[in-house]
């Protein structure tokens, strides 16, 4: 199933987009293999690595604050050749040039598995909110986009968005065995530039939760009501007869207004 | 209560529990507005789902709105871009299509949908498409048969009268009851005058007027039970067709003098 | 009909609010007697809560225009309007604890309202209906995110005294989307020339901006202290922050300087404890950590929570009116600011935004808030008002099943200790707890 094998492609052409701008774009290869993988990062990765929470005061550097912008999303298809496995694309600052700072972030994270579906949709959507899986690094518990901050001790240590990046496919990896390629995109450039994403994480967003509400379906739970116009198969039918309204409603007032004068 | 329409049309309501015969009472309301003189351009609606006023009033089965809507949502759905500019054009036209031109009035019948789906819009439209059909009417006569709900969603929002009918058993004047309550309390639907009507009164009238005032409704008449009404409906012969002089249409004529046309 | 000029009916209106402010009055006084950071947060908060219905009992008494609104309908404007507001629900979530309320819950079934209706729905139809609430100059209604709280602005239009009182409910659209927030935002324009007329206080908008500026100040600060309750163990307990965040920042006054102070000392509360290893009290250390998925047990909090934290060490990590997503207001434009402040009061808002739905915001904040703040077992109280919720908990159990969290649907009345008496919870929870291997 590759419901979002359109975004995926979208994304590859905003990276290329943003090259194209000039923004300053860093490509990083990884090791694909989990024990390479985890091997090669200078911090601790898997649950329990960062026990304690990131306070203001530790922060070496904030990510993707509501003021400086945000946009997150995983991507996954079954077609594991339309992804590039392990690669780490940055289009902007990284975390040793940003030290003291609030960043705009955005995190593209593209999944694939010959056997990925609808069933592991939402795993593979919770995998991207890491908890305390990653030393130095803490995803806020902001449920609406990933807001993270990165801790001095873990700069010291060399941490980069090379690092996170590695340690998110460390970390979707081993706890989602049915991914076989995974590969990063980060943007810290500027908010116009994350929230142009915002296009494609909408649409992914709109197919994820049709995915979502399929699953519950399957479970015997139907979470909307049939009432829900967003959820009505006809709402372009009301949606065009509105437009047919408006416009009558419109020349009345002209008429109205014409005669009134 | 709500203030006149601004182009002077008087819009009259009619509804009530099922069975208590509105469909003849309203037969004969349009009867005697057309033969008032004074009614003007009379438009009798048929809110109906079973087309009941076709055969109260001898008139022939036409276009309805329910066939109206269904168009619309087929166009909507399935139309290209020209068809559906053209749908926006000639929406009034295909209204004005479903009217019966009677010899003394208008009866435009709303009928019912077959699609499944709320379609709001659409009904507004056709609401819109009806308001400004009305506006070539001087006076309009709704019956009601579906409902209070049916008229505010699908016909108009405001009315100058609204005539409940009962017959005198406790089930009608419960509904009546009800309806008041739908006007009065939650606003349902717009109207200035509010009143109720007895019909198939067969004696008992002082303890009718009482029970009219003991649930707030001001009577406004009493139309007695008349077994020819229930043999015409029988055969299916025209209710207009009564007798000028028939004790129900006598009656009916002073309510729609006193409340209708005063 | 209510006579602004008679002077025993507005009395009568204020005995009851009267009375709770001193209930307040004499929960300051016990809070001033701790020395500790968080008796003087305790302090604080009292202090913004008198303040604020002082002003309202001065306005009824004084003949001042004031309003009944509810916290989903961006109190940021009121606060810019500067215009004085209470809530009529206000009673259930902030003083359900008072000695007295036990009575008035008789009074509620003595006026015959029916025992299956939401106990913070039936208290302010009581208080309406028997003239003990202060009768405002507008009505601002509230028409989600339950049919009890709809219903709630029906009564008010059947009541003698509020009847002819102005109101307007802003409607909330049913889905979720930019079209269902600007169609919100026109609401709230709606709202605000609806107080200009009938109170006379005007909205300025550079008046707004810093109202707003000030809010997201709070609500930073607010969402800072969020993530250090994911501290193990978690710096306070179910008496500090929580839902006291949520009434600071949207019932008393939003927007409001002394707010943010409040979070601001909240914070810097929060972070010592944890630099310094201290877990919510020093006497019952830190075992089960949990998620209240809903509002607190206000009608005896008193003899629940405490019972938790001491007897099992179960600490409320987090609940549902804590948690919440963070919406910033743009204040660039008057635009901006209707935009997000619908979007905020429509969609962010807590139990709003649970409620309202869908039910896919019960699982997947579920799952979120397990997996960040550790939690150990998911508590869905199951209050009897709260039917809508009700219908998820089949999906609530299938998710903590999914991510091999324990949860407990207890069925209760968050209220009313009538109903299911504090002892019949103290034992499910107990029983729960045992089963699952917790504590």
């Amino acid at each position: 199933m590759r419901p979002f094998d359109a975004q995926v492609q979208r994304v590859t052409e905003y990276v290329e987009f943003m090259r194209a701008q000039g923004r300053p774009t860093r490509e990083f290869t990884v090791p694909r293999a989990l024990d390479d993988l985890r091997a090669s990062l200078p911090i601790r990765v898997g649950a329990g690595a960062n026990p304690k929470i990131i306070l203001r005061s530790e922060t070496h550097v904030e990510l993707g604050s509501p003021e400086a912008g945000s946009c997150a999303m995983v991507l996954w298809t079954d077609r594991p050749s339309m992804i590039r496995d392990g690669a780490i694309t940055l289009i902007g600052p990284d975390v040793a040039e940003a030290a003291g700072s609030s960043l705009p972030f955005g995190q593209i994270v593209l999944v694939g598995g010959a056997e990925l579906g609808p069933d592991e949709h939402q795993s593979i959507g919770h995998a991207q909110y890491v908890a305390d899986q990653i030393e130095g690094y803490m995803v806020r518990s902001s449920s609406r986009s990933i807001w993270s901050r990165v801790s001095t001790q873990a700069a010291q240590k060399g941490f980069s968005f090379d690092t996170l990046g590695r340690s998110l496919m460390v970390v979707f990896k081993s706890s989602l065995p049915k991914v076989q390629a995974m590969e990063v995109v980060f943007v810290t450039s500027s908010k116009d530039d994350v929230l142009r994403l915002n296009d494609i994480a909408q649409v992914a967003s709109d197919i994820g939760a049709e995915i979502v509400k399929e699953h519950w379906k399957a479970r015997g739970f139907d979470l909307e009501c049939d009432l829900d116009c967003r959820s009505c198969h006809d709402k372009d039918v009301c949606d065009d007869v509105r437009k047919i309204l408006a416009g009558r409603l419109k020349k009345k007032r002209t008429a109205d207004a014409q005669r009134a004068s | 209560m709500s203030e006149a329409h601004s182009n002077g049309t008087r819009v009259v309501g009619v509804c009530g529990k099922g069975g208590t015969g509105k469909t003849a009472l309203t037969a004969m309301m349009a009867r005697a507005l057309a033969e008032s003189g004074r009614a003007g351009k009379l438009l009798v609606i048929d809110a109906d789902p079973a087309l009941g006023q076709l055969s109260a009033l001898g008139a022939k089965a036409n276009r309805t709105m329910g066939q109206i809507r269904e168009d619309i949502i087929r166009t909507a759905r399935a139309g290209n871009r020209d068809a559906k500019a053209e749908l926006a054009e000639k929406l009034d036209y295909l209204v004005l299509e479903a009217l019966n031109e009677m010899e003394n009035f208008t009866l435009l019948a709303m009928g019912r949908t077959e699609t499944l789906g709320c379609y709001c819009p659409v009904n507004d439209l056709l609401q819109d498409s009806l308001e400004k059909l009305s506006e070539s009417f001087d006076t309009i006569l709704i019956d009601g048969e579906a409902g209070l709900e049916q008229i505010n969603r699908q016909v108009v929002r405001r009315l100058d009268t609204l005539i409940v009918v009962s017959d005198p058993t406790s089930r009608g004047m419960e509904t009546a009851s009800v309806i008041k309550d739908m006007v009065e309390r939650e606003g349902i639907l717009d109207c200035r005058s509010l009143g109720l009507v007895f019909n198939r009164v067969a004696g008992n009238e002082e303890l009718l007027r009482e029970s009219a005032h003991k649930i707030g409704l001001e009577l406004f008449g009493l139309v007695p039970n008349d077994e020819r009404i229930a043999a015409f409906d029988l055969v299916g012969t025209p209710i207009t067709q009564l007798p000028a002089d028939s004790a129900g249409q006598t009656a009916v004529r002073k309510i729609v003098e006193a409340r209708v046309l005063a | 009909m209510h006579d602004k000029h008679n002077k025993d009916a507005i009395e009568k209106s204020l005995n009851r609010y009267k009375k709770e402010r001193d209930w307040f009055a004499f929960l300051l006084q016990a809070a001033e007697m701790m020395d500790t950071p968080e008796g003087k947060l305790q302090v604080k908060l009292l202090r913004i809560l008198i303040d604020s219905k002082e002003k309202v009992i001065d306005c009824s008494e004084n003949g001042k225009p004031f309003i009944a609104a509810y916290y989903c309908t961006a109190p940021e404007l009121f606060t810019a309007m500067d215009l004085p507001w209470f809530m009529i629900m206000e009673t259930p979530f902030l003083a359900a604890s008072a000695p007295y309320i036990t009575e008035d819950l008789e009074g509620t079934e003595e006026i015959g309202l029916g025992t299956d209706l939401c106990t913070a729905i039936r208290l302010p139809i009581y208080y309406i209906e028997t003239g003990q609430m202060p009768v405002p100059t507008a009505v601002i209604g509230l028409l989600s995110p339950c049919d009890g709280t709809t219903m709630l602005q029906q009564v008010l239009r059947h009541n003698s005294a509020w009847k002819n009182v102005p109101l307007f409910s802003p409607d909330p659209p049913y889905s979720s989307d930019e079209r269902a927030i600007k169609y919100f935002a026109n609401e709230l324009r709606q709202m605000v020339r609806f107080i200009e007329e009938h109170t006379g206080h005007k909205l300025d908008i550079d008046r707004l901006r810093e109202v707003c500026e000030e809010s997201n100040r709070c609500y930073s600060l607010w969402q800072e202290y969020n993530e250090l309750r994911r501290a193990v163990p978690c710096p306070h307990g179910w008496e500090i922050g929580g839902a006291q965040a949520f009434a600071v920042s949207q019932c008393f006054k939003a927007g409001d300087p002394r707010c943010t102070d409040w979070f601001r000392q909240l914070v810097e509360c929060g972070e010592e404890k944890i630099k310094a290893g201290r877990g919510a009290n020093d006497y019952a250390p830190e075992r089960i950590r949990l998620l209240w998925f809903d509002i607190m047990p206000y009608g005896w909090i008193f003899e629940f929570m405490p019972w938790l934290e001491f007897e099992w060490g179960a600490i409320l990590v987090t609940d549902m009116f804590s948690n919440f997503p963070y919406t910033l207001i743009d204040t660039s434009s008057e635009e901006t600011m209707f935009h997000d402040l619908a979007k905020r009061n429509l969609m962010d808002v807590p139990m709003i935004r649970q409620a309202r739905g869908t039910a896919e915001n019960f699982s997947s904040d579920i799952v979120r808030l397990v997996k960040d703040y550790k939690i150990d077992a998911v508590i869905w109280p199951g209050h009897m008002g709260h039917k809508d919720g009700a219908a998820t908990a089949g999906i609530m159990r299938a998710t903590c099943r999914d991510i091999g969290v324990p949860f407990l649907h207890i069925g209760l009345d968050l209220f009313d200790r009538r109903y299911t008496s504090v002892d019949e919870v103290k034992d499910k929870v107990s029983q729960f707890f045992t089963g699952m291997g917790l504590g």
